[in-house]
């Protein structure tokens, strides 16, 4: 859940944050220096966000270095975290690693300190793809029988999701814009919470991420009907996606290296470059593939940008109509 | 089964094994004790050497942390009123009057002994019907959560005796400190006042340290300096004298006392392991909950608030035994149940194991090896405990004018280290001036920690089946479990108004 700094290592950065004058110096300004690179996530620890960030801090630390320590501040709804990156020294030693919830619909639908366009992606971990699934023995057992179900009984239908407006919210009022079916919505505190309501037969249906219920599936206790994405999941290769079911609907997160806009570009060109590399080694896509991490694709600057301005414009696309009704 | 457990004893009895289960335990029952450091946050910097250490290892190394710290927040609690860790916090409401009252050994005991009672039965329970009990634990959905949170206030409000009304209030006042932030459902902050740093809401952590801790740092602060003013001549011996003239001799936990808490300490153990196997319940809600229903089945509820070693037992107790079944929905169906799970969730997947219904069958062995640890732990925590305990009571009974600003600052830095916030610290100080006015208003502390660990849980188990149920308050009686509950409650109310009117 939460990787905590202890009093002792609080006492070690503070001093570090006030010797930064020193450290911008030893970094010459426009290189990575020495000095450890704290990956920062806006959530608890535990989590896949958590999983993957300790499988980039084993790998990478000897391309980019120095070491690399996870630190996560899920206060104040994730927003401590931000803001702890943006008020870093920008010398590249304070990074963000979040998914869209966090600097792009976030920053849209609240008040903060900074713009979209204030975070720069500089490495594309992976996509996550957001699945839908249900309890083995309802009655819903593929996306036509939910479309049908829906139509028949409006509003008839429990659909859980971990917080409003998240990676596993957005799609399903996407498909509810493009199809017309009305579902009732009930939001859960995460993926967890979820699940035990599937299981206990609380809800019809939830939405989560594959890894979370890889075991599940191939036990028999869930099945997953549909994947918001453009191609089939990995870890669940039998589920469809909704385009192969006639609905235009494909959603998938993006999982993000951020610095903030204050970073140097060749600082953030050899984040990104060192990253990947660690990333590319055998014992990286070992961790990967045990821990169902899904980094056996990652891209660097362009593609993260590119994914980056794409996203934003669904977001503010679905935002804008969410707003309207 | 036999041959199994033959050669899981082989991975689980190794040397380095148990030298990590002593290591973890030290460390647990350390951080513990110290206010605002818990077993979790130990867990949380422990996992990336997981990575390294061989699997029976690094089990050993965190089952030992989780559970000398889930006995260690008792050290806190008891010693000086600050719960170490927000299990503890019912400890603390008999276990600081204990201390107070000069014993605070009987109360360390009482604490160590109830504490390794509750968490063998819970990893008993979970070695032998994990699967049942889960399968019961997902029966709970929104409705009977509701029922479950209606049933530990009403509980918990009745605990202040002859002060009902004045613990709902204060129970009705944490609730609404729990809903500062964001709304469960909308996601839209409220009761924020347009500041950015409360829209993640207040943590437990500075709450519960603030309340207990600051308020008594306040009111021993001040009580020290009446003394100072009134008094003007002062026995220079005893100023001298750290420890105030204790005599550890005189202190002993009895046998026919430890006997007398036995019942406490079962309830705990049954009521600890049942809502330590429901998802999001929560250690503290566990304590509570047995407290409040060994005072109803105590032979002398009216010794509970004053040092009950009763309430000592059933709270550390039910704390406990939270342990071994906070793992049941992980290892049932791959689902945390509470931080703690998740974080040996964590482990279990950098191990290369994935939690699940399969984790049992897939990896067997070291599973296997895991349950012997969970056992073999609690022996750990008991012997160390007992070596440790010794000290930790003459500690406690240092003077107040030599404790007040260590524990002001371990507080303070305790907090921040908690959650890297400033805003925790603020709020730390708020929760203080909110404690020392309550206290000097002589309303009761512990229900309002109660209703706001439990605030939000029941807020959006509510709301949740609400929207189920379409806007119908008739939803809320649609379940067995959760009319239970409410007939449970309701006899507790008669029980408890024809209880003092017999007493009249």
């Amino acid at each position: 859940m939460t990787f905590k700094l202890s009093t002792t290592a609080v006492a070690v950065s503070a001093a570090m944050l006030t010797l930064s004058a020193g450290a911008a110096l030893a970094s010459d300004g426009e290189s990575l220096g020495s000095d450890p690179i704290r990956i920062v996530m806006p959530y608890g620890a535990g989590g896949s966000t958590d999983i993957t960030a300790r499988i980039i801090a084993a790998n990478a630390a000897e391309h980019c270095g120095s070491r690399i320590d996870v630190v996560s501040m899920p206060g104040a709804g994730g927003m401590e975290g931000l803001q702890f990156v943006a008020d870093a020294a920008p010398n590249g030693h304070t990074i963000l690693m979040a998914d869209y919830s966090a600097t792009i619909t976030q920053t849209l639908t609240e008040d903060t300190p900074w713009e979209v366009e204030d975070w720069v992606p500089i490495v594309h971990l992976t996509d996550w793809k957001p699945t839908v699934y249900v309890k083995a023995d309802h009655d819903i057992q593929s996306i036509e029988d939910w479309i049908e179900l829906a139509e028949a009984e409006p509003n008839s239908l429990v659909f859980g999701h971990a917080d409003p407006l998240s990676l596993v919210h957005l799609p399903l009022v996407l498909l509810e814009q493009e199809t017309g079916i009305q579902n009732v919505h009930l939001p859960t505190t995460g993926g967890g919470e979820t699940r035990t309501m599937i299981l206990g037969g609380h809800i019809d249906l939830g939405m989560t991420l594959p890894p979370s219920i890889v075991s599940n599936v191939n036990s028999g206790e869930v099945t997953a009907i549909g994947v918001f994405a453009d191609e089939r999941s990995d870890v669940l290769p039998d589920v469809p996606t909704f385009q192969e079911a006639g609905y235009d609907v494909s959603f998938e997160a993006p999982l993000l290296v951020y610095t903030f806009s204050s970073v140097p570009e060749s600082i953030q060109q050899e984040l990104s470059e060192c990253i990947m590399q660690g990333l590319e080694t055998d014992t990286a896509q070992t961790m990967s593939t045990q821990a169902s991490a899904g980094l056996d694709n990652v891209q660097g600057l362009e593609s993260a940008q590119a994914i980056y301005r794409e996203t934003t414009q669904r977001v503010r696309d679905v935002l804008a109509a969410i707003n309207q009704d | 089964m036999l041959d199994l457990l033959v050669e899981a004893s082989a991975l689980a009895f190794h040397p380095y094994v148990l030298m990590y289960v002593m290591l973890g335990v030290l460390l647990g029952i350390t951080l513990g004790a110290i206010p605002g450091l818990s077993g979790d946050m130990a867990i949380a910097l422990l996992l990336p050497f997981v990575f390294f250490l061989e699997p029976a290892m690094a089990m050993g190394l965190l089952v030992g942390i989780y559970k000398g710290g889930l006995f260690g927040g008792s050290i806190a609690a008891i010693s000086f009123g600050v719960p170490g860790t927000p299990g503890a916090a019912a400890t603390s409401i008999d276990g600081y009057q204990a201390k107070l009252n000069g014993k605070p050994s009987k109360a360390l005991h009482t604490a160590l002994y109830s504490s390794v009672i509750g968490d063998t039965t819970s990893d008993l329970v979970l070695i032998f019907i994990a699967v049942p009990l889960a399968a019961v634990a997902l029966t709970f959905g929104p409705i009977e959560f509701f029922a479950l949170y209606a049933f530990s206030l009403i509980l918990i409000a009745a605990l202040s005796q002859g002060m009902v009304a004045k613990g709902l209030a204060v129970a009705a006042i944490g609730i609404l400190l729990a809903m500062i932030g964001r709304d469960p459902i909308t996601g839209a902050t409220r009761l924020t006042f347009g500041m950015p740093g409360l829209s993640g809401g207040l943590s437990l952590i500075p709450v519960l340290i603030g309340i207990f801790a600051i308020s008594e740092v306040v009111v021993q602060g001040s009580k020290l300096w009446r003394r100072k003013v009134d008094k003007l001549m002062d026995d220079v011996a005893e100023q001298a004298s750290l420890l105030q003239g204790y005599d550890i001799s005189k202190d002993k936990l009895t046998w026919a006392e430890f006997k007398f808490t036995l019942k406490a300490t079962y309830i705990g153990a049954a009521v600890g392991t049942f809502i330590g196997a429901l998802p999001g319940a929560g250690q503290s809600l566990a304590a509570f909950m047995s407290y409040g229903l060994a005072q109803r089945f105590s032979r002398k509820p009216e010794d509970f608030g004053k040092g009950s070693l009763e309430g000592i037992a059933s709270a550390e107790s039910g704390n406990s035994a939270t342990c071994g079944s906070t793992f049941i929905p992980l290892f049932a169906f791959g689902i945390p149940g509470s931080a703690t799970a998740a974080l040996f969730g964590a482990a279990f997947i950098l191990m290369g194991m994935t939690p699940g219904p399969s984790l049992l069958t897939d990896n067997t062995e070291i599973i296997y090896a895991l349950f012997l640890t969970l056992i073999f732990a609690n022996l750990v925590n008991l012997v160390l405990g007992k070596f440790l305990l010794p000290y930790y009571s003459r500690i406690a009974m240092i003077q107040p004018g030599f404790m007040i600003p260590g524990v002001f600052i371990l507080a303070i830095v305790g907090t921040y280290a908690a959650n890297n916030s400033v805003v925790d610290v603020w709020v730390l100080l708020f929760a203080g001036a909110l404690g020392v006015t309550l206290r000097l208003m002589s309303f009761p502390l512990a229900p309002l920690v109660l209703g706001f660990i439990i605030g939000p849980g029941a807020e959006r188990s509510l709301r949740q089946a609400m929207i189920m149920g379409g806007g119908d308050w008739a939803v809320l009686i649609k379940s067995p479990i959760a009319i239970g509950f409410y007939v449970a409650a309701f006899a507790l109310i008669l029980l408890f108004t024809f209880a003092l009117r017999a007493k009249k």
